[in-house]
């Protein structure tokens, strides 16, 4: 090897390393780092210079990213991304083929043509949803909103309100296709809001609508306070075992029987047909002695002292 | 057909396969696979395959000082590289047969 040789080799090298360009650095130094040693080989072994030899230097370059791909440090991301593509791919796969074998429960192809069937029904809900959204928010009267989106207790503006919003959310539903990204995801991170909003209000309306016995203490409910209910008739005398009922024929319950269901006995809580008041009646706020003692011949269906009986007989002062 | 489309696809088993019996160096590996009969393949592609082999893991190599010229990089396959090429070496091999069955089948018929 002489110094033509060398200076034939930098030269070549360096023509190489700039038809590389593009690569990052770190990347084309390690591509190129044993190159000199290999063109010295090439160069020694046979006569003409490198490019007859070996072609023009951009030509060099080219065939030498194509097979060495691209080398160190970079492998690892795109290998990464590749990999997660395929985990999508895979279960993107699966759901269409659970996709396709639910079609036949909706009576369609495939069970996302149903769903789409009902996008529209999902677009006033979703209407609705925000605008019980924006009342809540709005609403600073103090009165319970109840089941429309009220501001300030008033039906108009509920009303306003919810039509506004419903057809709202139906342009949204025409157009989000159309939106850019960021809108887009925007109007996506809205709806996982309002799903939220509309599961802990549903849980929040059944719960209320069960009306369980021991409902929790409305702090709005004029008798929410109450424990026990004591019916006088004219002469002030105690009534007992009376039964309630409202319009409807419905049963009024009120209060804690704690005093029936004693925990120290295996007596049962009487169901709540078969509530009678007071349930403790010595209790009693109110008891003139004499018209105490006028009372007690007019009460025969107090319970037998003895625990075992399921359930009242029906006292006469009920219906 | 063109033979440098060809050798695309084998040039990483050419490669582990010219290394299988002897250590070498860049040019080495090169006049080994022209000797070979595989006439097209191009300096380029060999010195880019050994350098990706090389950080694939399926190489090692170590310098060898000469007294004439410069010191040469050896390449040698190692236990990853020894694998990678009896499983290539099975897939051309089905590969291979497949394609000359595939022949065979076309030319008597």
């Amino acid at each position: 090897m002489n110094g033509t040789d060398t200076d034939e080799i930098t030269a070549y090298v360096e023509a190489v390393r700039a038809a590389l360009a593009d690569l990052p650095e770190s990347i084309r130094d390690e591509l190129l780092e044993d190159l000199p040693e290999h063109l010295a080989e090439v160069s020694a072994d046979d006569v003409g210079t490198l490019t007859e030899r070996l072609g023009p230097p951009s030509v060099y370059a080219a065939e030498l990213l194509a097979s060495a791909g691209f080398v160190g440090g970079f492998p690892d991301p795109p290998a990464r991304t590749e990999r997660l593509a395929t985990i999508r791919e895979a279960a993107r796969r699966r759901m269409r083929g659970v996709d396709v074998m639910a079609g036949p429960l909706f009576g369609c192809a495939r069970a996302s043509d149903f769903l789409a069937l009902l996008r529209p029904a999902w677009w006033v809900l979703r209407g609705y949803l925000a605008a019980m959204v924006i009342a809540r928010v709005l609403d600073d009267s103090g009165q319970p909103i109840g089941l429309l989106p009220r501001i300030g207790g008033s039906e108009f503006v509920a009303l306003l309100l919810l039509a506004a919003s419903v057809l709202g959310s139906i342009w949204l539903g025409r157009h989000s296709l159309r939106l850019a990204k960021g809108p887009r995801y925007a109007l996506y991170a809205g709806t996982a809001v309002l799903v939220l909003v509309a599961i802990a209000g549903f849980l929040n309306a059944d719960s209320s609508t069960r009306g369980s016995y021991y409902s929790d203490v409305n702090y709005n409910d004029p008798y929410g306070h109450i424990r026990d209910v004591f019916v006088y008739d004219k002469q002030g005398r105690l009534i007992e075992g009376a039964r309630m009922f409202d319009q409807d024929g419905q049963p009024i319950r009120l209060g804690d029987p704690y005093c029936v269901a004693d925990p120290y006995s295996d007596r049962p809580v009487p169901a709540p047909d078969q509530v009678t008041y007071p349930y403790c009646a010595k209790n009693a706020p109110l008891r003139m002695p004499s018209a105490a003692d006028d009372a007690l011949p007019t009460k025969p269906s107090t319970p037998e002292p003895s625990g075992t009986a399921p359930a009242r007989p029906s006292p006469s002062a009920g219906r | 057909m063109d033979t440098t489309q060809l050798l695309k696809g084998v040039l990483d088993l050419a490669v582990l396969a010219a290394l299988r019996d002897a250590d070498g160096y860049g040019y080495d590996i090169l006049r080994r696979l022209r000797m070979a009969g595989l006439e097209d393949v191009g300096d380029a592609s060999v010195y880019g395959t050994l350098r990706r082999l090389f950080n694939a893991g399926c190489l090692n190599t170590y310098v060898v000082p000469s007294d004439e010229g410069p010191h040469r990089k050896y390449y040698a396959l190692n236990a990853a590289g020894r694998a990678e090429l009896e499983r290539s070496g099975k897939i051309w091999h089905e590969f291979a047969s497949t394609m000359d069955d595939l022949l065979r089948e076309r030319g008597t018929a």
